[in-house]
């Protein structure tokens, strides 16, 4: 079995296109003519493909993975089937604990020259023997005392177990892969508008000013995006009546108001134009459609009291 | 194999030959030759992918219509791996599609956009995940789960650690055991799908 450990860093590069291209055609090269590197490879890819699912590629990695992956059918079936994948494994891993299916046996797809080892199970009996003698001792010698404890212990087991079995019911899926994805777009908007070199490093395509809503006052705010430039950013200026030392979380909402995504630790600046709190966003998550951003602002309890509320309509733009 | 004679047979006169010839080339003995083949197959559908191609497997066949078409004439002179000259051919046949007028590509939505064909096509596959599964031996099953396995007492790779130990393996052969499992998963959705197509 070879390591290709020393390779790792050089693959990955070519898989997000940035080896040189000699050193590209090189190793597509050995690909073709070593087995057990174009199984690395492989290997190497479907890592690549998780850490992106999983939100481990740094800013870069990131934006060049998309450039290359979700670009192309073919690519984004590979990756669509890696989430599938994980979505599955995930679901068999609340299904049933894999550490209590008993010993491996010998693996017939083992990799030459390795077998299982496999150690024999200890007796039962003698292990638990030793064990509980002084329960058994407890109940001989004291039983009403025993059989009370044995009886309050049981019921404080049931009222644990209903308070478990409910907070279980009532949680959302874990494994839900909408709030997967909406984790990963929150964790890129956190990293564009908290990290100040990433923020700076961004230029916006587009600046909407955006006022508060007021009941019957004023137009809906226009943006016009299209396919030509969904992979820009859009900076929003959020107007403030008056502002403070506090941080802001601004909740993106559809028009039926489900919650879509949030930004939080977010300050307001002051500008010529008044009191602003300032955010990018990729246009990527604009579709056409009506939004509603809702300001809200952390007080001195912790929790969030919203502030204002601004509308905001995104329109297809045509090249 | 099939489609590529097929092929073939439409355009040469002496098809079957050739391809006799390619697998020849391909390899001292059948067995060789058609696992070489299949490696050759595999190498060509993940570079049409990894170059951003629409069609991966059409353009694969195409590299096989054509190193079949000229093998007669390639394979007796030719030094060094047979390899060498399907990436050859695989390059030009990808310059040749880039010439083509680009399709219009959709972005992709995010899933709260998600568009019913997506998720329904998410379920079919969850769907051939669980069929396929079940043709899994019941230690391919609990390699896999526990290499994906994360407990509040040891992450991802402390449990992986820990089930190469008891294998007998290196980190490294697991990951490669793992990933042949996963390839035995994937040939089987494959199947699936080939056999729901019209």
């Amino acid at each position: 079995m070879l390591d290709f450990n020393k390779q790792a860093t050089e693959i990955r590069r070519f898989l997000l296109g940035r080896l040189p291209e000699e050193s590209a055609e090189h190793l597509e090269e050995r690909i073709f003519a070593d087995r057990d590197f174009a199984e690395e490879v492989e290997i190497a890819e479907s890592e690549l493909i998780a850490d992106y699912h999983e939100n481990n590629l740094g800013p870069e990695d990131r934006a060049l993975f998309e450039r290359k992956y979700l670009t192309s059918p073919a690519n984004i079936q590979a990756v669509d089937y890696e989430s599938a994948f994980r979505e599955f494994i995930r679901g068999k891993l609340k299904e049933e604990d894999p550490l209590h299916r008993g010993r491996l046996g010998l693996m017939a797809t083992s990799p030459a020259g390795s077998e299982a080892k496999v150690s024999p199970a200890q007796p039962e009996h003698s292990k638990h023997g030793l064990r509980f003698s002084w329960l058994r001792r407890f109940f001989v010698t004291r039983p009403l005392l025993a059989n009370l404890t044995a009886a309050v212990s049981l019921l404080l087991l049931l009222a644990v177990g209903f308070w478990k079995l409910s907070a279980y019911l009532t949680r959302p899926p874990a494994g839900d892969p909408a709030q997967t994805e909406r984790r990963a777009i929150e964790g890129e908007l956190a990293r564009l508008n908290t990290a100040p070199s990433t923020s700076l490093q961004v230029t916006p395509a587009v600046t909407v000013d955006l006022q508060p809503v007021q009941r019957g006052v004023g137009a809906m705010s226009r943006l016009r995006i299209g396919d030509f430039n969904r992979s820009s950013f859009i900076r929003l200026r959020l107007g403030l009546i008056q502002s403070g030392p506090v941080n802001y979380r601004a909740a993106f909402l559809d028009d039926r108001r489900n919650e879509l995504f949030v930004v939080e630790d977010l300050t307001a600046q002051n500008t010529p134009e008044g009191p602003q709190v300032q955010l990018l966003v990729p246009a990527k998550y604009f579709k056409p459609g009506d939004y509603q951003i809702s300001l809200s602002a952390l007080n001195r309890g912790g929790s969030y009291e919203e502030v204002n509320s601004y509308a905001l309509r995104v329109i297809e733009a045509k090249q | 194999m099939k489609r590529i004679t097929e092929r073939v047979h439409s355009i040469d006169e002496t098809p079957e030959n050739d391809f006799e010839r390619l697998l020849a080339w391909l390899g001292e003995n059948p067995g060789q030759a058609a696992e070489k083949y299949e490696q050759v197959r595999q190498s060509l559908l993940n570079y049409f992918r990894r170059h951003g191609a629409a069609d991966p497997p059409s353009l694969a066949d195409e590299v096989f219509v054509r190193v079949t078409r000229k093998v007669g004439e390639v394979a007796p002179t030719y030094v060094g791996d047979p390899t060498h000259y399907f990436l050859a051919v695989a390059r030009n046949v990808l310059a040749e599609w880039r010439r083509q007028p680009a399709q219009a590509e959709l972005p992709q939505d995010i899933p709260v956009y998600q568009v019913p064909e997506e998720h329904e096509m998410k379920e079919l596959l969850l769907q051939s995940l669980e069929q396929c599964w079940a043709q899994l031996t019941p230690d391919e099953q609990t390699v896999l789960l526990r290499y994906y396995l994360e407990t509040p007492s040891q992450s991802v790779s402390e449990n992986r650690e820990q089930l190469a130990r008891e294998l007998g393996l290196t980190v490294n052969a697991l990951r490669v055991m793992t990933h042949r499992v996963r390839g035995k998963l994937r040939r089987c959705i494959e199947r699936l799908a080939a056999r729901k197509k019209p």
